[in-house]
């Protein structure tokens, strides 16, 4: 795109007329401000002249008429001294300072000329990408991203009439190499057995990022891990052992030692995912004989052969090289169709890929968007996928939580033990639905009112069947399950319902609290605080909390009609319950509604719902954190997963077409 | 008449315990110790009911007295248990994690990432911070050639304070059966079976992955590299572990009867893990990350212990009730690891004497403070000065984001000094070399503690 015409940074503000009359001298056509006799210059106006861009707007002008207004509306709550950004390097002055405009813009300039993945610092930061504790202030391709976009390019190319804002071309996205994750490991090794029973083992878990445990970037090997490893290999071999006709047809006492070889060769390729190499072969296949004729078991010898497989290197990470040897470092090139297959796999089933899959790619039919598509509709009729969509609901919607529901008993008397897990399995069931369903939607999960008829729930809920009421409940929000894992044991907290929403549903995350905040409640008082609401909205009017709890706030009270364990009431101590909010980011923005219902059926009809969901879906597809490169594709997907009303399915499928997930960035 | 002998004289002599500061640099007879344990709290401590201002000691002054010869009413409400080892001791008062100080991120996001590291945290985003290198106890064992290089155990859980080299977070083994089975592998010595035979072998599969590692490392590039060169090198280890882990005998303490213990049941078999471990030679260096317990366990009311309790430590007197009480009970269970170590005679003393016991925290405050860290060395007695408080005035100020706290010493110049209390001589500097003062310049953090040795 081309910005306006302008006529560099002197037009006003500048400390010498000479300097202002060369500006004008160079763009004939500006207005000339009404203060300013041309014909006898012999001060400087002492204020900045009106605007008029005319055809021509410079440097100053368009940080004032665009720029500016995005700080002082948005930025300015943050990002001042006594704000909660005020840590940062950028603290603006308001606009009742003199100097707001000089000083704000000089601030801005080092954060807009920083480049990182190939995008201006300040353009990411306010999209909300590269960890803006403010979240997401501007939308992309809004006229403030465009006004953001114009001020870096006249940052790069100060005083010019005409500057061209290049089309940013972010870098492609890294694709990091990823390690199983320990439920990937479980369901690995299970399809690697089938029949045995195999014992439960623990791997250390990674580091979450975003919620999700499948993030390349910070999946360190450790000596724990390492060790881990070696122990499920020896737990899940030996078990497999006790049941050898459960997996090999071989005689193993004979020994059939060519029956034996050919499975080890075939066992191979399916742990490694891709046929092996000829040296591989003769590795582990040597290594077998050696084991053999150590202690002339070949019981012992193929346990430690299959144990050697799930300690190597191509079984516990997913190496991918791509199609081009000559690419250059930062282009994309597509995937070979054995590493296409493994993230298929990996994403629709959370598992290896079957023989059929395998197949595919042996034939080359993973090379393109319609085979993939073939493959993606097969694998989600697979049972297969249920483990892979429970699991990223799993992280997505911290449902493990629900286990550590805690209520103080004096509180909640009619919390009962098994109730937890009862929660667990309604919401379960609920996610199950919205995927695999009649109604595969976002809608549906957000909204409907189906239960499981559990008898401990029904004395929660206030209502037997499995019908909730119209009245109170709308979709997961609404469930016990995560009422009661957002709550306290004594109190429910508006704060972290009001923060899970922003974070996992409109991926808007607010910044931590400053330190040393006095976060003390108000005590009961029986006349000012009465309800759980004045207490927290007291705890809220420190004008250095007001600017995130608005945000907060406004979506967290309005659960309010929830107690600690999802009972809904109408009454908090003794008082009516207000659960009165409004939206305060996203396409929301300004929207009020009252309590839970309302809350769900607006996050359910937002787009800007669906855009998050997208997003996350996506973080755990490719297992790395989104990135400025991702925005297209993102964008893409997100209104394709709007126009189809939400569905499921045909967004997962659609992730797995895009090229981010056909590709990989050389390196 | 040694040194220790000489402040307590003049201590009581002079009826008061205040002692002009003096460089205490260390003496060519300090005599480094063989084992290090960090025992890192969580939630600070409620400073009032930990600090000891016997006779009215100054704030603004450097001083120490000596820790024997305190009357038990003199000893604060957390450090109380302590009393019994009173000349094992050595507190210091007034370091600072000025790393966090001068970062701009929550305070909580940072404290465990730089209290072992001595680096700035990073902000990961979407995750937790972590720092930009390795933590002390990692950087000590990256030297050591014991089975295990280092262990680490977390009680009831807690973000751990362990990175290695590249920052990146080295995990807490939480389950203490599974601890159990990996310091004592069941022995097949003169067992004749598959499973005997299987066990016997262990190290020719570590032998072949790791081959099959060299073989694919050379395919990759950058970070990808990196990782699996770093994953090979902990296959070698662990292949190395197990070799000698069946030449070594150790006397197994009893094995845990479940995963899941109550919590004084659960401190004192990490501990013992940890004793088990070290008196043994499997590792030299252990950290126990001691996370939060029932409030049962302290008869504290209902609520949540984080959120209700150790956020509004400085402003409601209820919780600090509370957290005094959390405190006093980790500062027992401190004591009891102390017995521990003091029960296994070594070299003319025990084995405490050999062993550097560190009690330190993520914070200072439940509010997420960094000045005045609350930290207590025991044992390493060749190397320290022991039995006494030692107290470092704030004098620096630091040039905060939020504020501008003014410091004692940085953390920093405590793991150079526990670095060197190592062995480890050649180590000046941990975590970064200078912080921002807030009057301009900089604050050296290199070099070790003065007036802590022997």
């Amino acid at each position: 795109m081309t910005a306006a015409p302008h006529c560099g940074a002197t037009a006003y503000g500048a400390p010498m007329r000479t300097l202002f009359l060369l500006a004008l001298v160079a763009c004939k056509s500006a207005a000339v401000p009404d203060s300013v006799d041309t014909d006898t210059p012999v001060e400087v106006p002492p204020t900045p002249p009106p605007i008029d861009p005319g055809d021509c707007v410079s440097d100053a002008e368009q940080f004032e008429i665009s720029v500016s207004p995005i700080l002082q509306g948005d930025c300015i709550s943050c990002h001042v001294v006594g704000g909660i950004a005020e840590a940062t390097r950028h603290v603006l002055h308001p606009s009742t300072e003199a100097d707001h405009l000089t000083h704000n813009r000089e601030v801005l300039r080092p954060l807009a000329l920083e480049q990182l993945d190939g995008s201006s610092l300040l353009v990411q930061k306010a999209l909300g990408q590269a960890g803006h504790g403010g979240g997401v202030r501007v939308a992309l391709d809004s006229p403030e991203h465009d006004a953001l976009r114009e001020l870096v390019a006249r940052f790069v190319t100060p005083d010019e009439c005409d500057v061209e804002v290049p089309v940013e071309t972010p870098d492609v996205p890294p694709s990091p190499m990823r390690r199983l994750t320990e439920s990937q490991l479980r369901n690995t090794v299970a399809d690697l057995f089938p029949g045995v029973d195999l014992p439960t083992f623990e791997v250390v878990n990674d580091p979450l990022v975003h919620g999700y445990d499948n993030n390349a970037s910070v999946q360190a090997p450790t000596a724990l891990l390492i060790s881990e490893i070696r122990d499920m290999s020896l737990a899940v071999t030996t078990a497999a052992m006790d049941d050898p006709a459960a997996w090999i047809t071989c005689d193993l006492d004979l020994p059939d030692t060519p029956c034996i070889h050919d499975f080890l060769l075939d066992f191979g390729d399916r742990a490694f995912r891709r046929p092996l190499t000829t040296d591989e072969e003769t590795v582990f296949i040597g290594f077998y004989d050696a084991m053999e004729a150590l202690d002339g078991d070949p019981r012992a010898a193929l346990q430690l052969t299959l144990q050697a497989y799930l300690n190597s290197g191509p079984f516990l990470y997913l190496p991918e090289y791509g199609t081009d040897p000559a690419a250059l470092p930062g282009e994309r090139v597509a995937l070979s169709d054995y590493e296409m297959a493994s993230r298929l796999s990996y994403f629709l089933w959370n598992s290896m890929p079957d023989d059929a899959l395998m197949t595919a790619a042996e034939n080359g039919e993973l090379a393109t968007e319609a085979g993939i598509e073939v493959q993606a509709w097969r694998m989600l009729a697979d049972p297969r996928a249920e483990q892979s969509v429970a699991n990223f609901h799993r992280l997505w919607l911290e449902l493990d939580e629900i286990a550590h529901i805690a209520p103080d008993p004096a509180t909640y008397p009619q919390w009962e033990a098994g109730m937890a897990e009862a929660a667990r399995d309604e919401v379960d069931a609920l996610i199950w639905a919205s995927a695999f369903g009649p109604t595969p939607t976002l809608d549906h999960l957000l909204l409907d009112r189906t239960t499981s008829g559990d008898p401990q729930l029904a004395t929660l809920y206030g209502t037997g069947g499995t019908e909730l009421s119209a009245a109170e409940r709308a979709g997961f929000f609404t469930r016990v399950g995560w009422l009661g894992a957002t709550s306290h044991p004594v109190y429910a907290s508006p704060i972290q319902r009001g923060v899970f929403v922003l974070e996992r549903m409109l991926c808007v995350p607010p910044p931590a609290p400053p330190a040393n905040i006095n976060t003390t409640l108000p005590e009961d008082d029986p006349v000012d605080i009465v309800t759980n609401r004045d207490r927290y909205e007291a705890h809220s009017t420190n004008p250095t909390c007001f600017g995130c709890h608005e945000s907060i706030d406004g979506i967290g009270f309005g659960f309010e009609n929830y107690d600690g364990v999802g009972v809904y009431r109408t009454v908090d101590n003794g008082e009516p319950v207000d659960a009165s909010g409004q939206f305060v980011t996203g396409d929301l923005d300004g929207t009020a509604y009252e309590g839970g219902v309302a809350l769900s059926t607006l996050l359910a009809g937002s787009e800007s719902v669906h855009a998050c969901v997208t997003r996350q879906w996506y973080r755990y597809a490719l297992g790395r954190s989104d990135a400025p490169g991702d925005e297209a594709t993102l964008a893409d997907l997100s209104a394709a997963y709007w126009g189809t009303g939400g569905e499921l399915p045909q967004l997962l499928v659609d992730i797995a077409r895009t090229e981010s997930f056909r590709t990989r960035r050389a390196e | 008449m040694n040194r220790r002998q000489l402040l307590q004289a003049l201590g009581l002599a002079s009826g008061s315990l205040f002692l002009p500061s003096r460089a205490h640099a260390t003496s060519p007879n300090a005599v480094p110790a063989r084992r290090i344990l960090f025992f890192v709290g969580g939630h600070g401590t409620v400073y009032d009911q930990w600090r000891m201002r016997p006779g009215g000691l100054p704030e603004d002054q450097d001083w120490e007295f000596a820790l024997p010869g305190l009357a038990p009413s003199e000893w604060s409400q957390i450090l109380a248990p302590l009393q019994p080892y009173a000349d094992k001791l050595l507190v210091l008062d007034g370091l600072a994690h000025a790393t966090s100080i001068i970062t701009a991120t929550n305070e909580h996001d940072e404290g465990h990432a730089t209290c072992l590291s001595g680096h700035l945290p990073v902000i990961v985003d979407g995750g937790r911070a972590r720092p930009s290198g390795a933590s002390l106890d990692q950087i000590l064992g990256s030297n050591r050639t014991t089975p295990f290089r280092t262990l680490e155990y977390t009680f009831r859980g807690g973000w751990s304070p362990c990175f290695d080299a590249l920052g990146q977070e080295v995990p807490l083994e939480g389950n203490p059966v599974a601890a159990w089975n990996r310091l004592f592998p069941t022995g097949t010595a003169g067992l004749d079976s598959t499973e005997a035979r299987v066990q016997r072998n262990q190290h020719r599969v570590l032998d072949l992955a790791a081959g099959r590692f060299d073989a694919l490392i050379p395919t990759l590039s950058g970070a990808d590299r990196v990782k699996l060169e770093a994953h090979r090198d902990l296959v070698r280890d662990l292949e190395s572990q197990v070799l000698a882990l069946q030449d070594l005998v150790c006397a197994p303490i009893p094995a845990p009867q479940s995963q899941w213990l109550d919590s004084l049941t659960g401190m004192a078999t990490f501990q013992d893990l940890a004793v088990a471990a070290l008196s043994c030679g499997l590792t030299d260096i252990v950290t126990i990350r001691a996370g939060d317990i029932d409030n049962a366990d302290i008869g504290a009311p209902a609520g949540n212990l984080h959120n209700d309790y150790a956020h509004n430590a400085e402003i409601d007197p209820a919780a600090a009730v509370v957290m005094t009480s959390f405190h006093h009970w980790y500062a027992q269970r401190f004591v009891e690891l102390l017995d521990k170590l003091s029960a296994i005679p070594e070299g003319g003393g025990t084995m405490l004497d050999h062993t550097i016991v560190v009690w330190t925290n993520e914070l200072s405050t439940g509010s997420h403070a960094h000045n005045d860290m609350p930290i207590v060395i025991a044992g390493g007695s060749g190397f320290f000065d022991l039995g006494r408080w030692v107290r470092w005035a704030p004098v620096s100020a630091i040039d905060g984001p939020w504020s501008s706290p003014v410091i004692g010493q940085p953390h920093n110049k405590l793991l150079v000094t526990l670095a060197h209390a190592m062995g480890e001589t050649g180590i000046n500097q941990v975590g970064v070399q200078n912080v921002a003062l807030d009057a301009g310049g900089t604050l050296d953090c290199t070099g070790p503690l003065d007036r802590v040795c022997v």
